[in-house]
């Protein structure tokens, strides 16, 4: 018996002091309808998790909730797929933003355009320490044509060792690169090129940490498509 | 919705609440999850509302199938006198192991009012056998979260039972 199955037959053993309080068949059933209010919710939560009998009605009632809107429309949604779509919604609007504030940053301080009076952006002292030691994108940022997409970037002072991830507009990873000491590499050549938004990043593998270091992530959209 | 739609929904949830009794019955209990299934049928059909078929009986039958779910699980030990995998193990142990795992149960306990009430939860929920997408949705949390209170009243767990001398 492994040390988690050890501690969780332990605790299965023995209840709580609660198994006074059990809910009414009116609670449960607001509970699995979802219309309970927060205090009476975070209440009826903290008994059925200190009563091993309400655990297992509170168990079966999560598979009747997550299942029945399959078949019946009239049975609320599971929340377990309204929270990870709204998590999705989430993601993609924080990777949206990340990747505007990358664009709206790093346009003026690319390659070929100086800040006057602003170090280079390549200036360490522009970079947390952290910072330091990521890889900085170049290229492909903003609209770019399907034909001339080549990923390029400035390796990790520390870390030469890059690899590349290209994520899709739903924030999926849908390419990881091998590791490479090169500054560029080519489109990956089993993916179509499809006209969209997508995102990327260099991972700096080694370095101090020893460990990966993701650059910021980077949004470009290709304005074609290509097969 | 006539009588035959309503006898095919009726149908399709039985067997989702058979579905559902499995999950704390644990697998060696068909033979109880069938009658569990034509029991909630029964019940399900009488719990319709006089003659008259409601044009929209969804979220009446939802209702009604989630009493039938409470009633089915609570009725498990009283019916059938059998209850969860716990139960039965707690049967088959030696006396002194089950004493042992009684003592350690307690600490458990203990050592879980001593942490912070987040991760508490979490934990509790971990080791009630709850997946971590339900603890996600039953304190609102998102996936991150969810993992590192799991993971962090995990490491204080352990430190407490530690201390307490329940460290093998």
């Amino acid at each position: 018996m492994t040390e988690i199955e050890r501690i969780r037959t332990a605790f299965r053993v023995t209840d709580a002091d609660e198994a006074d309080g059990h809910l009414s068949e009116q609670q449960w059933e607001s509970l699995a309808c979802g219309e309970l209010d927060h205090p009476d919710h975070s209440a009826a939560l903290d008994h059925i998790l200190g009563c091993r009998q309400c655990t297992e009605t509170h168990q079966s009632l999560l598979v009747l909730r997550e299942h029945a809107h399959d078949f019946d429309p009239g049975a609320p949604v599971p929340e377990i797929t309204r929270k990870s779509s709204s998590h999705r919604w989430i993601f993609t609007g924080v990777l949206a933003a990340a990747a505007t504030l990358v664009v709206v940053i790093l346009q003026p301080l690319g390659p070929g355009l100086t800040n006057p009076g602003s170090p280079p952006p390549s200036d360490p002292a522009l970079r947390s320490s952290q910072k330091a030691q990521t890889a900085t994108p170049l290229s492909p940022i903003g609209p770019v044509p399907a034909s001339a997409v080549v990923f390029s970037w400035e390796p990790s002072p520390t870390a030469p060792v890059s690899i590349v991830q290209l994520i899709d507009e739903s924030g999926e990873v849908m390419w990881t690169g091998h590791e490479t000491e090169k500054t560029s590499i080519e489109w990956p050549g089993n993916l179509a090129k499809r006209s969209g938004h997508y995102y990327w990043r260099v991972l700096s593998v080694g370095g101090a940490t020893g460990g990966k270091q993701a650059s910021d992530l980077v949004a470009f959209e290709l304005t074609e498509s290509l097969p | 919705m006539n009588e035959e739609e309503f006898g095919h929904l009726v149908r399709q949830y039985s067997r989702l609440i058979r579905s559902a009794v499995a999950r704390v019955a644990g697998p060696s209990a068909a033979g109880i999850c069938d009658d569990v299934e034509q029991r909630v049928l029964l019940a399900l059909w009488q719990a319709m509302p006089g003659e008259q078929m409601p044009d929209h009986p969804s979220s009446y039958i939802y209702r009604a199938a989630v009493r039938e779910t409470v009633r089915a699980v609570q009725g498990l030990k009283e019916t059938f006198e059998l209850g969860p995998e716990a139960d039965k193990a707690d049967l088959s142990a030696p006396p002194d192991a089950l004493l042992q795992a009684k003592e350690l149960g307690r600490a458990i306990r203990t050592a879980l009012s001593e942490i912070g009430t987040d991760r508490r939860r979490a934990v509790t929920a971990h080791l009630a056998g709850y997946e971590v997408k339900e603890i996600m949705v039953m304190f609102d949390w998102p996936y991150h979260k969810a993992r590192n209170l799991i993971a962090r009243g995990m490491a204080d767990l352990r430190r407490k039972l530690d201390a307490r001398g329940y460290s093998d």
